[in-house]
C-alpha cells in the first residue's frame, strides 16, 4: 500500500510532465545545481500504544462511554535540512540528497474526570496487587539525523510560479536524544519514575525511516534563488517502534524550503 | 485505673491514626459506563475498577446507574453479602447474592475470593432480587458466580481500595416462571464507602 502510492504518484508526476514538455519549450542547460535549505512540521498521526495502560484510554469506535474523562496524544515533529539537488531541465526533474534534523515530540495528557487534571496509570501488576500512579502527563522527545534521498518533478511551470511533486524516503541510524519523562501529580513519586518507565516499557527502534511524498508551489526566477513551499501527502513510517509511547499510522505535515542555484 | 487509662488513650490514638489515613480520590468511586458492543445495554466486562455491572433479566438489561453506589458488600459472621445495585429500565432493582463462609475483616482482604467460583445452588448460599419495592427469595434452578479477579488497588504506592471483577448466570423463577439471569458481569471498586463488617 505504502509503495504503491508513491508509485502512483510518480507515474502521475511523469505522465503530467510528458505533458508539459508539449506546453514548455525551453532550450535551458541540461544540469543545473542548487542548494535547499528546509524547515517545515510534521504531524504523525496515530494512537496511544497499548502497553500504555491508561484508566479510560477507550481506543475503539464502537462504543459508547458515559464518563467525563478524556486522554488525548498529539505527536509533532520539527524538522531542519539541507539538499544538494541535481536538476535535469530536460525532463524537468531532480534529484537531491542531503542532511536532515527531525525532532519529535508526543505528549499524553488528559483528565480522569472533569474536576481533575490527571489520569490514572497503571504500572505494575504483581499476584493481586495493581498498581497506579497519578499523571499529570507522559512526554517524550525523539531526535533523529537522517538522510533523504528525493525525486522532484515540476510539470508545470509558468512563468516564476512551478507546481512540483516530491517523492522522497529517509534514513537513520542516530537517535541523537531519546528522552520520556511523567509528570506525576504527586511529586513524590518522581523517584518511582525510571522504575515505571521500565515497567511500561519504553524501548524504541534504532532505526528510523519514512517514505513520503509531498505537492507544493515553487517561486522565483531562474537562476535566482527560489522559494518553496510544500504539503506532505499521507506519508509513512518504513520502520516501527519509532515512537515509545504511541503508535503512529501515517504522518502529514508542511515544508517551507529556499533553494539557492549554484554556478556551474 | 490507672491501667484503663492507659487503655482508653491508647484507643483514643488508634482511632486518630487511623482516620489520618489517605482517603482515596472521588475519581475511583465514579462509575465509568462503556456499552459492550456484542450486548447492547449492557457494560463491557473490564478490570479496571470502573464501578458498573450488568446482566439481563432474560432480555431487559439491568445495570448499574451514576447516581446509586453500584455495589455493598456486607460481611456478617460467616456470610458475605454482595448487593448489586442499579435500574432495570426505570425500576429500582437489587440483586443480592448471600455467600456462606467468606468472612473477609477488610475490605483488602476480599483478595481471598480471587478466581473462585461460586455454586450458587450450594447450601448456604442464597440469592435475591428486590424490582420496586417488592424482595423475591430466589430458587436457583442453576448458576453460579465467578468471581474471575480480586485485585488490591495501590494509587501512589498507597493502598486504596480492592477491584472484585467477575461474571455470573442464574436460571430461577420469577412470579412463578422460570427466568434467565445472563451474560452478568461486574467490575466493581470495593473501598470504605461500600464494604461493611459488623
Amino acid at each position: 500500500m505504502k509503495y504503491s502510492l508513491v508509485s502512483l504518484f510518480i507515474l502521475f508526476a511523469a505522465g503530467l510532465n510528458v505533458h508539459s514538455q508539449e506546453m514548455v519549450s525551453a532550450p535551458a542547460p541540461k544540469w543545473t545545481k542548487s542548494i535547499h535549505l528546509e524547515s517545515g512540521l510534521i504531524y504523525p498521526k496515530g494512537s496511544i500504544k497499548e502497553s500504555i495502560a491508561i484508566r479510560q484510554n477507550i481506543s475503539s469506535y464502537f462504543v459508547n462511554q458515559s464518563s467525563d474523562g478524556e486522554i488525548l496524544s498529539v505527536t509533532s515533529g520539527f524538522q531542519l535540512g539541507m539538499k544538494y539537488e541535481y536538476f535535469y531541465s530536460r525532463f524537468n526533474t531532480g534529484i537531491s540528497a542531503g542532511i536532515r534534523y527531525t525532532g519529535y515530540r508526543t505528549e499524553i495528557s488528559g483528565f480522569s474526570s472533569s474536576n481533575a487534571d490527571f489520569f490514572y496509570l497503571r504500572y505494575s501488576i504483581l499476584g493481586t496487587d495493581t498498581k497506579f500512579a497519578r499523571v499529570k502527563d507522559i512526554s517524550e522527545v525523539n531526535n533523529f539525523i537522517s538522510i533523504p534521498l528525493e525525486i522532484r518533478v515540476v510539470p508545470l511551470h509558468y512563468r516564476d510560479i512551478g507546481l512540483f511533486f516530491r517523492a522522497g524516503a529517509e534514513f537513520s541510524r542516530f537517535n541523537l536524544k531519546k528522552d520520556t519523562n511523567i509528570d506525576f501529580q504527586d511529586t513524590s513519586m518522581n523517584s518511582y519514575e525510571d522504575n515505571i518507565l521500565e515497567n511500561i516499557g519504553v524501548t524504541t527502534n534504532k532505526n528510523y525511516a519514512t517514505l513520503y511524498g509531498t505537492v507544493g508551489v515553487q517561486y522565483g526566477k531562474e537562476n535566482k534563488a527560489n522559494y518553496l513551499f510544500e504539503i506532505f501527502l499521507p506519508s509513512y513510517f518504513i520502520t516501527d517502534h519509532n515512537f515509545a509511547i504511541s503508535e503512529v499510522d501515517y504522518l502529514e505535515g508542511f515544508k517551507f524550503s529556499v533553494q539557492f542555484p549554484l554556478k556551474k | 485505673m490507672k491501667n484503663t487509662g492507659f487503655l482508653y488513650l491508647l484507643l483514643s490514638l488508634t482511632l486518630i491514626f487511623s482516620s489520618c489515613q489517605k482517603m482515596e480520590d472521588f475519581n475511583l468511586s465514579g462509575t465509568i459506563f462503556i456499552q459492550d458492543p456484542y450486548y447492547p445495554g449492557l457494560p463491557i466486562y473490564s478490570e479496571w475498577g470502573y464501578n458498573t455491572f450488568g446482566a439481563y433479566i432474560d432480555r431487559k438489561p439491568f445495570i448499574s446507574t451514576q447516581e446509586d453506589i453500584p455495589a455493598k458488600i456486607i460481611v456478617n459472621p460467616d456470610t458475605l453479602n454482595l448487593i448489586l445495585r442499579g435500574r432495570m429500565g426505570y425500576e429500582p432493582v437489587d440483586l443480592k447474592f448471600s455467600l456462606k463462609g467468606y468472612s473477609p475483616a477488610t475490605n483488602f482482604d476480599l483478595t481471598g475470593l480471587d478466581s473462585i467460583t461460586i455454586d450458587l445452588k450450594d447450601p448456604g448460599n442464597s440469592v435475591s432480587l428486590k424490582i420496586g419495592d417488592k424482595t423475591n427469595r430466589l430458587t436457583i434452578i442453576e448458576g453460579e458466580l465467578k468471581i474471575v479477579r480480586v485485585q488490591r488497588l495501590f494509587v501512589d504506592e498507597e493502598a486504596m481500595r480492592t477491584i472484585m471483577s467477575g461474571k455470573f448466570n442464574f436460571k430461577t423463577f420469577l412470579n412463578s416462571e422460570p427466568v434467565a439471569i445472563s451474560y452478568g458481569r461486574f467490575d466493581l471498586g470495593i473501598g470504605y464507602e461500600n464494604f461493611y463488617n459488623f
